[in-house]
């Protein structure tokens, strides 16, 4: 490789710096500090094996806890029970602890085909409680009475109609 | 040096992936010409380790840039010569008194007496060496002891190959000057040459 004939005197200047560093290797430990330089700036290399196992163990716990959390919400799980109301329906619901109301339309609306078809009822039925939770599928009391008796009686409270005529 | 084999180009790519089991092969493949150019520039064994660590420690920062078509080694050289020039005169200056004169001091001989006058004129030439400036030295190392052509010199050195002629010619031409001054050279040269 070299671009000219070497005489006595480059031959020695060879010789002389081969055997200046003549079977000499690094020590394992530079490769132990450059491991070890390039784990403290680098998260993503693993310092030590440990963590990698401690990892894996907490990995694990997670998978096995959210496991035993899904058996136990399926072993308790129950349908819903369904308390009927004149026109709505209370649904309890055990799992979420919560208890939600449903109007019924069609109970409902037939309701409010027997209240035409009866003139004479004055009084609507007393108002469904109301101090449930608010839900999606609650809706207003008042929308529960959009349809008005059209045949109700209005007693007559006029003056002479409460004298009886004597004041006319 | 310029012609990789598919091995250290493959050894490039997976380190550029991550795999740091390729990267430590790397640093196997060239951690020992590295160290021992290393130790020849700085005359250090402690040096030459920092200066190793240093290089890899680049290598495995410049892994993201670092191409997978051509050897590392140019690169890798390039890094050690400059570390080297700037960690041994940072080291010089610190340098003590003491250290200068532990220097000097011979170093004890166990071998026998027939390779007692070769070690003292590898000892002497040494000397010599380390007395030219660092640029010539750095030149002087990459030329003789990893026999690298003027224009590899040129390319790790960054450098004109003039430049680099240039070099190894005033280098020689002063430990030619040198070594031959010394009378203790000359006498121990012409025995072993007679």
């Amino acid at each position: 490789m070299h671009d000219s004939h070497p005489d006595a005197f480059d031959t020695l200047i060879e010789q002389s710096l081969q055997a200046q560093v003549a079977g000499k290797h690094p020590p394992r430990r530079v490769w132990r500090r450059i491991r070890a330089a390039i784990s403290a700036e680098s998260p993503r290399l693993p310092r030590w094996r440990w963590s990698m196992a401690a990892q894996v163990v907490v990995a694990m716990l997670v998978l096995l806890g959210s496991q035993q959390m899904l058996a136990n919400q399926q072993r308790t799980f129950a349908p819903p029970t369904v308390i009927f109301t004149p026109n709505a329906e209370a649904v309890t619901q055990p799992a979420l602890g919560s208890e939600a109301l449903v109007v019924n339309p069609e109970r409902e609306h037939l309701r409010a085909l027997k209240l035409v078809q009866q003139p004479e009822v004055q009084q609507v039925v007393s108002t469904p409680p109301i101090n449930l939770p608010p839900t999606d599928v609650v809706r207003p009391a008042t929308e529960l009475y959009e349809y008005e008796p059209s045949a109700s009686v209005v007693p007559d409270l006029s003056p002479q109609s409460l004298s009886g005529g004597l004041l006319r | 040096m310029t012609n990789p084999t598919t091995d250290e180009l493959q050894l490039i790519a997976l380190a550029k992936q991550g795999d740091m089991q390729a990267f430590e092969t790397l640093y196997h493949l060239y951690k020992s010409a590295l160290y021992r150019t290393a130790l020849a520039i700085s005359g250090d064994r402690f040096l030459a380790e920092e200066i190793l660590q240093e290089v890899f420690l680049r290598a495995y920062r410049h892994l993201p840039q670092m191409r997978t078509d051509v050897s590392a080694a140019p690169w890798l050289y390039r890094v050690m010569v400059n570390l080297t020039y700037d960690l041994t005169a940072r080291r010089k200056r610190g340098q003590t008194v003491l250290q200068k004169l532990a220097d000097w001091l011979p170093s004890p001989v166990k071998s026998p007496e027939s390779q007692l006058e070769t070690q003292e004129l590898q000892s002497m030439v040494l000397k010599a060496i380390n007395q030219l400036e660092i640029k010539q030295r750095t030149t002087l190392v990459l030329f003789y002891l990893q026999e690298f052509s003027l224009e590899e010199i040129a390319e790790i050195m960054n450098v004109p190959v003039g430049t680099v002629k240039s070099r190894l010619f005033y280098a020689r031409k002063k430990l030619r000057h040198t070594i031959l001054a010394d009378e203790q050279f000359m006498g121990v040269w012409v025995y072993e040459n007679a």
